[in-house]
């Protein structure tokens, strides 16, 4: 690994104020992903060697967890995974980011690892992350997915580039109608997370829309809706360390057994979470069953373009619509 | 046998366990030498390219940077034919597999070697690259090499002497065919047309890596004599002795390997890759060198295990019996020949009793990392083959898969491949001791729900094992304490085992045994620790060791005691007349007695050495019972046994432990392990995060049958080999086990979740 300054910052605005002076800073908490990636080299022309850690760990208050009946959850973006599996507030009131939550990676690295940190959390595509692919992420003209290997790649929405989002806590923010408070330079400004990620048609760069100099400090969810039901579900290779090759994050909100309002969410399966409004349509003011569970699921992949080895995400994306719908509902 | 043991046959924790559990043990890279430098190689990022220009310049300039080292700058005697991949020690003008070192640059500390690596400046030329394994095949493949005049095709050609037919590589060979052999008996084509049944299929088995703990690291010294010193991460002292001497060119006594601890090998660390680049540095700095994979670097520089293709053919008639087998097996070596296509082939077709039968073996080079070994090299491969092939023929005939294999199972006299009968063996043995198991009683324990499937499956595996010569010392201390001293790397617990023999052969109480790893310059000679060997060989050496340290003093005792020797006998500490254990003489006045000043009595030094001990085959059957979600492709392992013929269990805990790390690491080649290398050879998943070893959520309780055919001389008591057979089947009883779940079958490892779907013809194409 590359020599890197540390600097602490005490504030929260002290870490805008050296992520604005130094361009090539990167402000660090847990670091499970940061430092594994400044070790694998990944660098190119929109990529600096990211040589300066501005440790946020040390702001005070940055990892609360608080709840009110009246303005819902507000996470500092600090807090780990483990605190808010572990949380009363989360496990009761919300007890589709509990599960989505306790998902990640390993529980060593749940310990560390922080809500920001996994919504903030780089792609893990394996030609992105090998020092000698030059894709379009680091400024390069290439996607390497399209003609190697892609089995874990995008099967909606890829586009230049075909990575997957990799969190399992974002789909839960955005089934939960979550927002974003973001600090930068110009001041505070609450975005909600369904415009909070970012595709490649809109900047190949980046997942997201923080700027160098902005931090996420906080996440906001809605006080929990009466009868509302949920679901997480996640499949993947192995029963741990291992990203989702599909996740889902489910919310409905019943009337008399139909569906009034709901969110799905998968991750694993487009370069950003993707909420599924298709599916959505399919059950609105319906009863859910395994016939309607099933039209809304192949509603949702009707879009999908498999690549040359990805076309089983396809049959795993739906199959876990279709189970998540029916254990949301109950039915 | 109704024989009653002190000391072997017992359940005895590792001694060297609990410092190793609580992070006391030293490995090669917690050691810092006086004068050390940290060498760091610049790998190649091609599988296949020239190198047109190469400037190291501005590296060798860098602050901190001792010296930069290119091909050209390595000394000239030097062997660099490109035939022997321990002597292709940095990439000279070709590079032929992603990964392979280019340059290497050494610095005051390993972080500054490192940087420097970016300041060297390489211009490569990329060359077409051969990776799959039936292109390798083509005559108009393009070769993996320029020169195929170095190839040293002479270690595979040793094998063959009993092969029936043996045809050498011509010029019609295709280039990147290393080597070709044919094994036949009887006339299989007669029997396929006169049989009832005949399956005919083909297998693939990915590359896989042995996932060792420790990566590969070494640290090298060498003096102003020319005399080098070595720490490194071995399964072979004195091979890594030999195999260094011989890169040098330097006669062996001046070369010294330490014995230090080795987190894992699993046959990774026969060959001492991690020793070779340091000690020709060493050589030219005359400074301690340390150099330290990483373990990307070691996933992708190393030398795992190969990929396999397998086509196979078999006839049966009505009631069961094998009337033939063909097969063609396909191993790939990866950039240098020396695969263990003869291992693979022979195991093959060694499991049961074939009256016609022909194996065609072929060995392809390609752009990959070259192959070394993995736990019986070659046989998980040809296991999952003939395996998923037999349990096929079981469903066509009808039959229990279970009963038509001990119907087939070769027995004591039976022919494998190449010609050899099996001496005295234990399969019949394993398979009806199968049928006494929680996990045969249990099987049907668990029904299908929620939609997903539940399964049973299981195979046949077997490893011949391997052996050398061996030696070994035991030596009483004035303290009435034992030494016991080998050249033998503890790999697997041996030197615990070790223990518990001399235990057992004094009478004297195991904390009172001290057994070590000497180093190079003063341990007796023992092989590489590898081939399910050690404990057979040099075991029979510390037994007949301990055995003359023990003539020794019973000849002391019983001139003291004016008896005769064998009136004697040794037991807790002290030797003494039988039926009047008042006249006795302990261990610690022998002791005093044969190290004092002045004293008339001789030191009591034993010594055992052996040639290579008779053959003792290792056979399992293990079982996989799991549960498979059909709409997602997951498999989750509900249950595993694994039943080994071991001989005799010198240390049953130690076996048992053995056995069941066996079983984990070839259910990880059933349904997780594999390396990706995408289109142009680069591996993509050089992680421990992408290439993925199964953890404990993934495994389930692995139950443990031991099955006791001991066979006279091929070890301590009969011991058989036990490190390798428990790898050798789980991947294919897996594989069945999917397969009786939910009526399709994966014809390549691992099964994922996307192979499994393809197989439910799920997935369009």
């Amino acid at each position: 690994m590359r020599p890197v300054k540390y600097l602490a910052a005490p504030t929260w605005r002290d870490a805008i104020n050296a992520l604005a002076k130094y361009p090539t800073a990167k402000a660090i908490a847990g670091g499970s992903d940061l430092l594994g990636w400044i070790k694998d080299d990944i660098t190119g022309a929109k990529e600096p060697q990211w040589d300066i850690l501005v440790d946020i760990r040390t702001i005070k208050e940055g990892a609360a967890i608080r709840f009110s009946r009246n303005e819902g959850l507000r996470i500092g973006s600090l807090a780990t995974l483990t605190d808010l599996e572990s949380a009363k507030e989360v496990q009761e009131n919300y007890p589709l980011l509990a599960s989505a939550v306790g998902h990640p990676a390993s529980p060593g690295i749940r310990n560390v690892g922080t809500i920001g940190g996994n919504i903030n959390q780089r792609p893990r595509c394996w030609y992105l992350r090998g020092a000698e692919f030059d894709c379009y992420k680091k400024g390069g003209d290439f996607c390497f997915a399209v003609t190697g290997k892609n089995e874990y790649h995008a099967i909606l929405e890829g586009e230049l580039c075909y990575i997957v989002h990799p969190s399992d806590v974002a789909p839960a923010l955005l089934a939960l109608d979550a927002k974003a408070k973001i600090l930068g330079p110009k001041g505070e400004k609450t975005v909600p997370f369904s415009e909070y990620f970012v595709g490649p048609r809109v900047d190949v760069i980046r997942e997201n829309i923080l700027q160098h100099d902005e931090v996420l400090t906080e996440i906001q969810i809605p006080p929990p809706v009466p009868s509302s039901k949920s679901s997480f579900l996640k499949v993947t290779n192995r029963g741990v360390y291992d990203f989702a090759i599909v996740n889902i994050a489910t919310w409905l909100k019943l009337n008399n057994g139909s569906v009034e309002d709901s969110r799905i969410v998968l991750s694993g399966v487009a370069p950003t979470p993707h909420r599924s409004t298709a599916a959505e349509g399919v059950i609105k003011g319906k009863r859910i069953d395994e016939a309607l569970a099933k039209q809304a699921a192949d509603q949702a992949l009707v879009r999908a373009r498999p690549m040359s080895d990805n076309a089983y995400k396809v049959e795993i994306a739906k199959t876990l619509i279709r189970r998540s719908l029916l254990e949301a509902a109950g039915a | 046998m109704t024989t009653t043991y002190r000391s072997v046959h017992q359940r005895q924790p590792r001694l060297e366990g609990a410092a190793k559990v609580t992070g006391g043990t030293v490995y090669t890279a917690d050691l810092r030498l006086h004068r050390m430098v940290h060498a760091k190689a610049l790998r190649a990022p091609y599988a296949h390219a020239l190198i047109k220009r190469l400037d190291v310049s501005k590296a060798r300039a860098y602050p901190g940077v001792v010296g930069v080292f290119t091909a050209a700058d390595l000394p000239q005697h030097l062997p660099r034919d490109g035939a022997n991949r321990l002597h292709t020690v940095l990439a000279d003008k070709e590079v032929m597999y992603y990964g392979q070192p280019v340059a290497a640059v050494v610095a005051d500390e390993a972080s500054v070697a490192e940087e420097a690596l970016d300041l060297i400046e390489v211009e490569y030329q990329e060359l077409p690259a051969v990776l799959d394994i039936l292109d390798a095949l083509k005559q108009d493949a393009p070769p993996v090499r320029h020169s195929m005049a170095g190839i040293d095709r002479s270690e595979l050609a040793a094998h063959t002497t009993l092969a029936a037919a043996d045809e050498q590589t011509t010029e019609k060979t295709p280039p990147n065919v290393t080597h070709r052999m044919v094994w036949s008996r009887g006339d299989v084509e007669r029997a396929f047309k006169e049989a009832d049944v005949v399956v005919e299929r083909s297998f693939r088995a990915s590359w896989t890596h042995q996932g060792y703990i420790e990566p590969m690291s070494g640290i090298v010294d060498c003096d102003r004599n020319g005399d080098y010193t070595v720490w490194t991460s071995t399964q072979g002292d004195f091979t890594t002795r030999e195999g260094l001497a011989k890169v040098l060119g330097v006669p062996e006594t001046k070369v010294r390997v330490n014995f230090v601890e080795m987190g894992g090998g699993f046959g990774a660390k026969i060959q001492p890759f991690g020793a070779v680049l340091p000690a020709i540095i060493a050589r030219i700095l005359r400074r301690p060198v340390k150099y330290i994979f990483s373990r990307s670097e070691d996933l992708r520089s190393a030398d795992p295990s190969s990929q396999a293709y397998i086509e196979t053919k078999l006839a049966a008639k009505k009631d069961g019996a094998f009337t033939a087998f063909k097969a063609r097996a396909v191993y790939d070596s990866g950039s240098f020949p020396g695969s263990p296509l003869m291992a693979g082939a022979n195991l093959l077709g060694a499991y049961y009793k074939f009256p016609n039968l022909e194996i065609e073996g072929l060995e392809v080079i390609t752009n990959r990392v070259s192959q070394g070994a993995l736990r019986a090299p070659g046989t998980p491969q040809a296991t999952f083959a003939i395996e998923s092939t037999v349990d096929i023929m079981a469903k066509e005939l009808g039959m229990d898969p279970l009963e038509l294999r001990i119907k087939n199972a070769v027995t004591q006299g039976d022919l494998m491949p190449n010609g050899r009968a099996f001496s005295k063996i234990g399969l019949v043995e394993v398979l009806q001791r199968f049928k006494e198991t929680s996990f045969w009683k249990n099987r049907n324990g668990k029904p299908s729900a929620n939609g997903k499937k539940v399964g049973v499956g299981f195979a046949v595996g077997g490893w011949l094992g391997g052996g050398s010569p061996s030696s070994a010392s035991v030596e009483l201390n004035a303290d009435g304490t034992v030494s016991v001293m080998v050249g033998a790397n503890d790999v697997t617990g041996t030197n615990t085992s070790f223990a518990q023999i001399v235990s057992e052969a004094l009478g004297l109480p195991i904390e009172r045994i001290n057994v070590k790893t000497g180093d190079t310059s003063l341990a007796p000679y023992a092989g590489v620790s590898a081939g399910s060997k050690t404990l057979r060989t040099v075991g029979l050496s510390v037994q007949r060791a301990a055995q003359d340290a023990l003539d020794q003093m019973f000849k002391i005792v019983s001139e003291r005691l004016e008896c005769s020797s064998e009136d004697l006998e040794s037991v807790d500490g002290q030797i003494r007349v039988k039926g009047s254990p008042e006249k006795a003489i302990t261990f610690e006045l022998l002791g005093t007695m044969s190290t004092g000043f002045g004293s008339p009595t001789p030191v009591i030094l034993g010594r055992g050495n052996v040639g290579t001990p008779a053959a003792a085959p290792g056979f399992t059957i293990q079982g996989a019972k799991v549960e498979v979600d059909p709409e997602t492709g997951e498999v989750n392992i509900l249950d595993a046994v694994c039943v080994q013929d071991v001989g005799f269990a010198i240390n049953p805990l130690s076996v048992e432990g053995q056995i069941q790390g066996g079983v984990a690491q070839s259910l990880g080649l059933g349904f997780s392990e594999e390396m990706v290398w995408d289109d142009k050879g680069v591996l993509r998943n050089p992680t421990l995060l992408d290439y993925r070893i199964p953890t404990a959520l993934d495994l389930p309780r692995i139950e443990t049958a031991l099955v006791e055919v001991p066979v006279e001389g091929a070890g301590p008591y009969g011991a058989k080999g036990v490190g390798e057979p428990p790898i050798a089947a789980g991947a294919a009883a897996l594989v069945n086990a999917v397969s009786d779940a939910v009526g399709a079958r994966v014809y390549t490892l691992p099964a994922t979740s996307e192979r499994i779907l393809a197989a439910l013809g799920k997935l369009p194409g």
